[in-house]
């Protein structure tokens, strides 16, 4: 009985016009955002790794120069493009994705202001991720807005349930199906775009990308069945088909426009931070009361006593407790900028569709999962860098093993080969990493179906049916 | 007056809907058209309100030909669709305002529209009731006022008793013979046989876009119409 | 008669649930949108008065070659209405001799937290054309289709009334029912304007607000005679209001994501990390060819106390012996004519990016403009002064304020002045010998002792012989400059006909498409199966 009705529904939609035109769209935005991606990511990659050359060479140069010199320079690191921005790009290209950093110190991230032209209004990228979440999403509600009420209106419900079925088994039938013919819809686009892809030879696929195609096949049904699951409701709900209709758009657009475009407002009220200009106060006079103390010290000591020897632990001293003072100021601020990120995050999770993109930026390890363990693994490499300069530095007898973070005069000079620096790799974050990620996510798409299935289901047990 | 001479409609797929028509409606008389479904008479009325274009003949209506000048011709003519939906959400007081007006009766008031509505037996109850809380029975009523509010010398009426009770189909059938007796030419398409051989003045049976059969009064008050209708029908069936 | 159809459709209309609903949401929506734009505009207004401040510290100078006035660009306000490109790009520039004015500095984005730049937020102007394009679809998409279906099509055309008359009554039915929402959305909107403190509008804004209501009402015309259209196309109106709705979904959403993808894809722009190096390059190696053109260091010149050089490369002295101070004092001129020549080859270099990254944009617009809803955004944006445009005649008018400064040093002869790099007078600095002898406490006197006893005493340090610090002037001290003679900035110029000028094309994109579409419908209803 079950498959019987999902079979006719199935067979109902796919002879649709909706299911026609849709189908085109999507085929359509698949190919050009395929096209358009191989594009952009090759340029990408390519000005990537030029900027990478350019880095590694002057990261050579200081080191075979002068490895004190290498340790205080302050030098900027980008995160390369991800192979696999085809599922979602994350909006990397507007987080943070450049970290500064010296042997003793990292400072902080931004976005690189020439990342993108400024001219331009900034754009999404045509990601799976958007298409599905747009697009899909649209057409999910426009295929089963009607599924009650449309029945109803023409008469087929009364004649359907005049049958002994069951209610619960008709309506479960008709969800599945939507669900089944929503997947149909997307499937040819993404083997369309996996086509121009692997054709294009853009993109490296390995046992990593493909698992994770997988997951995010599994995520977009679960997105599908949530979106599926409100417009059933409010296809119950209102007993017009106009009605419901309107409420599935208005859904919509509240997922899609209302939530995301309140949410810098919203998380600004309930998750307020410092302002960079108070913190940069803040660093400026706790360095400048160091500062003041450095030099009444210096100036204590009579101007013969002025030597090298006697100078430079002090100001070695005084630069460690600066240091020290501005990296407890930024390292707090730095943790308040992801925990408002978080917060906002957590706002926005009233909306399906930001849900499915924060599951879907999980599941490549893209975005705030990739900031987050790149900051982490950042910090890890500086601190295991420092400790193998300092054993280099030990070895040198004409080193006076005084580490000032900013002068390299008290360190050692002498240059080393390249090849034994420790150097930055990024690792990918394990896919255990990635789950904890979106734990959040995966949790509430779940619910947010399960209440809304349960809620049509016991409603429809008492639909009027005529 | 309506004429029909010669009139056909062939589609693009080749269907040929309706083959030379001829048929004449005087003053004063009502000429039912029976046919199976199919048969073309939806398709006559449709040429009569130049819903579509003939592909042969002329329809006219009070000698004006409908195709070359369908706004004059249309001046003579009220219609009754099976189904009068009219609009829901507007009073059927309303409905008749807005239709009154289209007609370019302009100056009529409320009390001139309940006694119309009188006139064909609509209770009170319904007169500021909304459309889409309306019966089969008490819209069709509606379409046939709406008609004599325009007060056309021609009606056009398709099945309009589909689908009502004994009693509302003898109250409509009542109207429209007052409306004869007042010098109208209707024109009605119907399956109901027992309603047609009642008011009929003539009846015609079409069969596969043919008007094969065509009786006057006396004449079919002799014969067995039904008999006669059932036997064109076989034949359709068996053909 | 056309009348009794429009008023008997604006009846229908507004008794209707997709009338209740699109009023709720312009309700919601719109007093949601202005709350968060003022928020946003009233941090622009406290970046602006912070920036204000110090543009008015940097007008502290002692010295000519310090001058680097800031210029800062007053926030708009109508960019409650649309944000345009205002909050992506700066809002002040510092001039200096050595470079044109490039990019405006400032911060970009509403939040000191660079994670939050992955919201986008939405202005007043974006969700009017999301909601009112909605609306107009909603009520047109089945102006025929579902007449015909209900069979009151039949009815009307039963009557001695023409096609075209029944269509113009829709038309005008559909008018009569969205046009009140449209004056409610700039009610609220100039509700909001006119309760907030925070900002004020003059008779220029209003008049342009006026203008974009004019747009508003192109634009929603535009979307119901879409739906006219598609509706006179089917026979069902399940069908129409799909394509209307999959139409929607693809002017408003899909289209400016996409023709922005595909210009930045199709378009390369170069990298401006690779143009900073190139540029900072390019400059210091002017710098050095400069410098060059000083000429040897003379014997007797000497200089003790300078600060760091400015972004500008300017160092003020202020202490330094007459010897060096005339030396220096000569070679100013030639050096900053030389760099005032090398900034017109940077910029050659930095224009060329920026026509490139303009054209990936003009790419974009170009794209974009496919949809209608686009086409009303860059109008209303080119109103408001939040247009790329707005901000190029900034940028324009910052670069010629430079020229005029130029001038007018050049004029007062300050290039080659002493007050160009040094506040203190030459004539009462201390020679060489003065110096030496200072430094030592006398017991050197003069430079040839000093190089003398450095001979005697290989490896021992300066500091060792040194029994007083450098003798240091006190700036703090020293007298501020006098700029009142000094050309003001007076503003970009612009007023309401040159955004016109900027948006004409727009315009009338909007004015055709719509007459077309209307025309379209025109002769697809003619032909509209009724039965």
């Amino acid at each position: 009985m079950l498959s019987n009705i999902i079979l006719r529904e199935i067979h109902k939609h796919i002879l649709s016009f909706r299911l026609h035109l849709t189908m085109i769209l999507v085929l359509f935005l698949f190919g050009l955002g395929s096209v358009a991606f191989i594009k952009g990511h090759t340029a990408d990659r390519e000005s990537y790794d030029q900027c990478y050359s350019t880095y590694l060479e002057e990261e050579r140069g200081l080191a075979e120069k002068n490895l004190g010199d290498y340790m205080t320079n302050v030098r900027s690191l980008m995160l390369a493009p991800r192979n696999d921005a085809f599922i979602t790009d994350a909006k990397e290209k507007m987080m943070p994705n450049q970290f500064w950093y010296s042997g003793f110190f990292v400072s902080g991230f931004d976005v690189p202001r020439w990342a993108s032209n400024d001219l331009m209004k900034s754009f999404a990228e045509l990601s799976w991720v958007y298409i599905v979440s747009i697009i899909v999403g649209f057409a999910v509600l426009l295929f089963n807005y009607d599924l009650v009420s449309g029945d109803k209106e023409n008469g087929t419900l009364a004649l359907t349930v005049s049958y002994s079925v069951s209610r619960g088994v008709l309506l479960t039938g008709k969800y599945l199906s939507v669900i089944t013919v929503a997947m149909l819809v997307l499937l040819p686009g993404i083997v369309l775009s996996l086509i121009i892809l692997l054709v294009s030879g853009a993109v490296v696929f390995d046992w990593v990308l493909l698992a994770e195609i997988a997951i995010f096949l599994v995520g977009t049904a679960l997105f599908v069945a949530c979106m599926a699951a409100l417009g059933l409701l409010s296809s119950i709900i209102t007993t017009r088909l106009n009605v419901s209709l309107l409420v599935c758009l208005c859904i919509w657009l509240g997922s899609v426009v209302v939530v995301p475009n309140s949410a810098v407002f919203f998380t600004d009220k309930l998750f307020p931070i410092e302002s960079s200009q108070s913190v940069n106060e803040r660093i400026s006079q706790a360095k400048q009361t160091v500062d003041d103390r450095e030099n009444a010290t210096l100036y204590a000591l009579k101007v013969s006593d002025r030597s090298w020897e006697k100078i430079f632990p002090l100001i070695a001293k005084y630069a460690m407790e600066g240091l020290q003072a501005e990296k407890t100021i930024k390292d707090a601020w730095n943790n308040s900028l992801f925990r408002q990120f978080s917060g906002s995050r957590r706002l926005v999770a009233i909306s399906p569709v930001s849900l499915f993109e924060q599951l879907s930026e999980a599941v490549v390890g893209g975005g705030l999962v990739r900031l987050r363990k790149s900051w982490n693994d950042m910090n890890l490499y500086q601190s295991q860098l420092l400790e193998w300069f300092k054993g280099v530095d030990a070895n040198d007898p004409e080193s006076m093993h005084i580490y000032i973070p900013s002068n390299a005069s008290s360190m050692t000079w002498k240059g080393v080969n390249f090849a034994t620096v420790p150097q930055f790799q990024e690792r990918r974050a394990s896919f255990a990493e990635r789950l904890e990620g979106a734990r959040l996510s995966l949790a509430l798409l779940i619910l947010y179906t399960t209440i809304a299935f349960a809620l049509s289901f016991v409603l429809f047990v008492r639909y009027d049916v005529r | 007056m309506l004429q029909a001479t010669d009139l056909t409609k062939r589609y693009e797929d080749g269907l040929l809907a309706l083959d030379h028509l001829n048929l004449q409606v005087k003053e004063g008389e009502i000429f039912c058209l029976l046919g199976a479904n199919g048969a073309g008479k939806t398709t006559t009325i449709n040429l009569f309100l130049n819903f579509i274009e003939p592909t042969g003949g002329q329809a006219l209506i009070n000698g004006i030909d409908v195709n070359k000048d369908p706004l004059e011709a249309k001046k003579y003519v009220s219609y009754v669709s099976e189904n009068v939906m009219l609009y829901g959400n507007f009073t059927a007081r309303q409905n008749l305002d807005f239709f009154a007006k289209l007609g370019g009766k302009k100056n009529l008031k409320k009390e001139d529209y309940h006694m119309y509505m009188r006139k064909v037996s609509l209770p009170e109850r319904a007169f500021e009731m909304r459309l889409k809380n309306f019966s089969k029975g008490m819209r069709q009523k509606l379409g046939i006022t709406i008609a004599i509010i325009k007060d056309a010398p021609n009606i056009l009426l398709d099945e309009p008793t589909a689908g009502l009770d004994p009693k509302a189909a003898a109250e409509f059938i009542k109207i429209l013979k007052a409306l004869r007796d007042q010098g109208k030419s209707i024109l009605m398409c119907t399956h109901d046989i027992f309603r047609a051989k009642e008011i009929a003045d003539h009846v015609g049976i079409m069969k596969e876009g043919r008007l094969v059969m065509v009786r006057t009064r006396e004449e079919f008050l002799e014969e067995d119409l039904e008999k006669i209708y059932l036997e064109y029908m076989q034949e359709a069936v068996v053909a | 008669m056309i009348l009794s159809i429009a008023l008997k459709e604006f009846y229908t209309n507004l008794v209707s649930a997709r009338f209740v609903i699109g009023f709720l949401l312009c309700l919601l929506l719109i007093p949601l949108t202005l709350v968060v734009n003022i928020n946003d505009y009233k941090s622009k207004v406290t970046a602006y008065e912070t920036q204000k401040k110090e543009a008015a510290e940097k007008l502290k100078i002692r010295v000519w070659s310090y001058l680097q006035p800031r210029i800062v660009r007053p926030p708009e306000s109508l960019s409650i209405l649309s944000r345009g490109v205002s909050y992506q790009l700066g809002n002040y520039v510092d001039l200096t001799f050595t470079a044109k004015p490039f990019k405006a500095s400032g911060q970009t984005g509403t939040s000191d937290n660079p994670m939050m730049g992955t919201y986008f937020s939405v202005d007043f102007c974006t969700i009017l054309a999301i909601v009112l394009s909605l609306l107009a679809l909603l009520f047109t998409y089945d102006a025929c289709s579902g007449e015909r279906e209900q069979g009151t099509l039949k009815m009307l055309l039963s009557n001695s009334i023409p096609r075209s008359v029944v269509l113009l009554g829709k038309v005008l039915g559909a008018c009569l029912t969205l046009l009140p929402i449209i004056l409610f959305c700039y009610l609220l909107c100039a509700l909001a304007i006119l309760i907030s403190p925070d900002v004020a509008f003059s008779a220029d804004e209003w008049l342009r607000i006026g203008l974009v209501l004019l747009a508003s009402i192109f634009f929603f015309a535009t979307f119901a005679f879409l739906g006219l259209f598609v509706s006179s196309m089917f026979r069902h109106s399940a069908a129409s209001i799909i394509v209307c709705l999959l139409a929607w979904v693809f002017f408003l959403f899909v289209t400016p994501n996409v023709s922005g993808y595909v210009a930045d894809s199709l378009l390369e722009t170069p990298s401006e990390q690779a143009l900073a190096v190139n540029t900072n390059k390019f400059t210091s190696e002017k710098w050095k060819e400069a410098e060059k053109f000083r000429g040897e260091q003379p014997r007797g010149a000497f200089d003790w106390q300078y600060s760091r050089p400015t972004a500008g490369g300017a160092v003020e002295t202020s202490g330094a012996t007459p010897v060096f101070l005339e030396w220096y004092r000569q070679g100013n001129k030639v050096v900053y004519t030389h760099m005032i020549e090398s900034a017109e080859g940077r910029w050659l270099l930095e224009k060329e990016f920026l026509d490139r990254q303009d054209r990936q944009r003009l790419l974009a617009e170009r794209l974009s403009m496919v949809s209608p809803a686009q086409v009303f955004q860059l109008l209303s944006s080119s109103l408001c002064r939040t247009d790329v445009e707005s901000y190029k005649r900034f940028m324009e008018s910052t670069r010629r304020y430079r020229e005029e400064l130029i001038q007018y040093l050049r004029n007062g002869n300050l290039f080659d002045s002493y007050k160009f790099f040094t506040a203190v007078d030459p004539n009462v600095m201390m020679t060489t010998d003065e110096y030496y002898n200072y430094r030592t406490g006398g017991r050197i006197k003069t430079e040839a002792e000093f190089e003398q006893w450095l001979k005697d005493n290989p490896g021992k340090s300066w500091n060792s012989i040194y029994t007083r610090d450098r003798p240091s002037v006190d700036r703090a001290s020293l007298s501020l400059l006098d700029l009142s003679d000094v050309p003001r900035y007076k503003g970009v110029p612009g007023g309401v006909a040159l955004s016109l000028q900027d948006s004409l094309v727009e315009l009338a994109i909007l004015v055709c498409v719509s007459v077309m579409l209307f025309y379209l419908s025109f002769i697809a209803f003619l032909r509209y199966d009724v039965r």
